[in-house]
């Protein structure tokens, strides 16, 4: 078997799966409707008892996951940082010759720069 | 083509019912009402007793019960999309079921692992859209802690499950599939020097599989007392049932990837009898999820960045190691 053939084969089965499951989904919709009862309070956004306007439910790009990522690498930064701003200027310049030679190795290694 | 015909029957009835939708459905089931029986002596409790035989029917009641009740949909929230993508994601795991030695049919290729991958990665971004899919703030930060974990685990998982791969691949010839490396795998510990890197291996993987299930200390994207149940705050009925669902089948998809991978499958009955075959799996399968649930029941839930420095600190460093020597040995 080829693996052209397994990924058609699975992809099959994962379709045949999906509309099984949705299908279901879709029953369990129609079945329900009969005697669910709509009402204000079921739709509003859930707030722990308090009221939030929807423009307060979104969140800033702050609390979402960057934050982690500078959070768990920040003993990096600050080395670094630490490193590059001594406020002598041979120090920055060593780290930008150090940047532009690392630029410059990556894009020997990937085959230059055509045209 | 009627070898054709033959073909595409067994592939649908493979979907449908063993090791597919009908079968799977049952697994979990079963795998839940273990899971919550062995967490709940574990805490000194009864876990489920009344429904059925010692509380075995209790997960299949919950579904049933979650199934007929109202799907509630919030203001600005959809409808359709988060059942569509649930759909998806259990039809993903369905599939990799088609590709492991379980299914009499299997369905199998030179590097098909890629596939297996593709395919594992699906619940961990539906179950990531769904929190961005309702306006709320517990489902956005849910799903964003969710995303923040997938980038640890997702490559200490993969890189696990790679090195009896590759080892399979260069000591046995299974090249790169999950199927054969799987067939072969008991083979690896009978060599003395390849048991270290299986073990390191394993022990990866099964932490990295307890993050991938949310499961405690790695339940930072539902913590309860903090974000309600993150991306699923705003998530009843069926779409919950679904939720619960796909958490049940992961367990099981990757609990049996790991028997078969790293503690051998069949072995030692590789050319016993079918019924021995069938119950060492089985005691294998058992043995990971109990093995899980005591991680679940032993420690308290991480901090989102102890559980990130943990991961890259140790467990993707540890992982690579051992895939890296896998390849040179």
């Amino acid at each position: 078997m080829s693996l052209l053939m397994v990924v058609l084969e699975t992809a099959v089965s994962m379709f045949i799966v999906t509309l099984l499951a949705y299908g279901l989904y879709l029953y369990s919709v129609k079945v329900t409707k009969s005697f669910s009862r709509k009402t204000r309070e079921k739709v509003l956004i859930y707030a722990c008892g308090e009221d939030i306007t929807e423009k307060e439910a979104l969140l800033a790009d702050r609390h979402l996951f960057t934050t982690i990522w500078n959070e768990v690498f920040k003993p990096l930064y600050d080395s670094l940082r630490g490193k590059v701003h001594t406020g002598i200027l041979n120090d920055w310049f060593f780290w930008m010759f150090l940047a532009l030679i690392i630029a410059y190795t990556i894009i020997i290694v990937l085959g230059g720069v055509s045209g | 083509m009627a070898n054709g015909i033959f073909e595409t029957l067994m592939l649908v009835g493979e979907t449908l019912i063993y090791p597919g939708a009908v079968f799977s459905f049952i697994v979990a089931i079963f795998t839940q009402w273990f899971r919550r029986k062995a967490y709940a002596r574990m805490q000194n409790r009864m876990g489920p007793t009344y429904t059925g035989l010692a509380g075995t029917l209790q997960p299949f009641a919950d579904y049933v019960k979650l199934f007929f009740k109202e799907d509630i949909v919030i203001i600005r929230g959809y409808a359709k999309l988060p059942a569509f993508l649930l759909a998806l994601a259990i039809g993903a795991l369905i599939a990799i079921l088609l590709m492991l030695p379980i299914s009499p049919y299997s369905v199998y290729a030179p590097y098909d692992i890629i596939v297996a991958a593709y395919l594992l990665i699906w619940p961990t971004l539906t179950l990531a859209a769904l929190g961005f899919l309702t306006p709320s703030p517990y489902g956005a930060l849910g799903s964003s802690r969710l995303l923040t974990l997938t980038i640890a685990y997702e490559v200490a998982f993969l890189i696990s499950i790679l090195t009896p791969v590759v080892l399979a691949n260069r000591i046995l010839g299974a090249q790169y599939s999950l199927y054969l490396s799987s067939i072969y795998s008991w083979l690896l510990w009978t060599n003395p020097v390849l048991i270290p890197l299986i073990i390191i291996s394993l022990l990866t993987a099964l932490i990295s599989l307890q993050c991938k299930l949310l499961e405690k200390p790695f339940d930072i994207p539902e913590a309860e007392q903090e974000i309600v149940a993150g991306p699923f705050t705003e998530y009843s009925g069926p779409k919950l049932a679904f939720i619960i669902f796909i958490h049940d089948i992961e367990q099981y998809v990757n609990s049996l990837i790991i028997v078969f991978l790293f503690l051998g499958g069949v072995a030692p009955f590789v050319e016993g009898p079918l019924w021995a075959q069938i119950l060492v799996v089985a005691i294998k399968y058992i043995v990971v999820v109990l093995v899980l649930t005591w991680i679940k029941a032993m420690v308290a839930r991480f901090r989102v960045d102890q559980a990130i420095k943990m991961l890259w600190k140790y467990i993707v460093p540890l992982s690579l190691f051992a895939l890296i020597v896998s390849t040179v040995i």
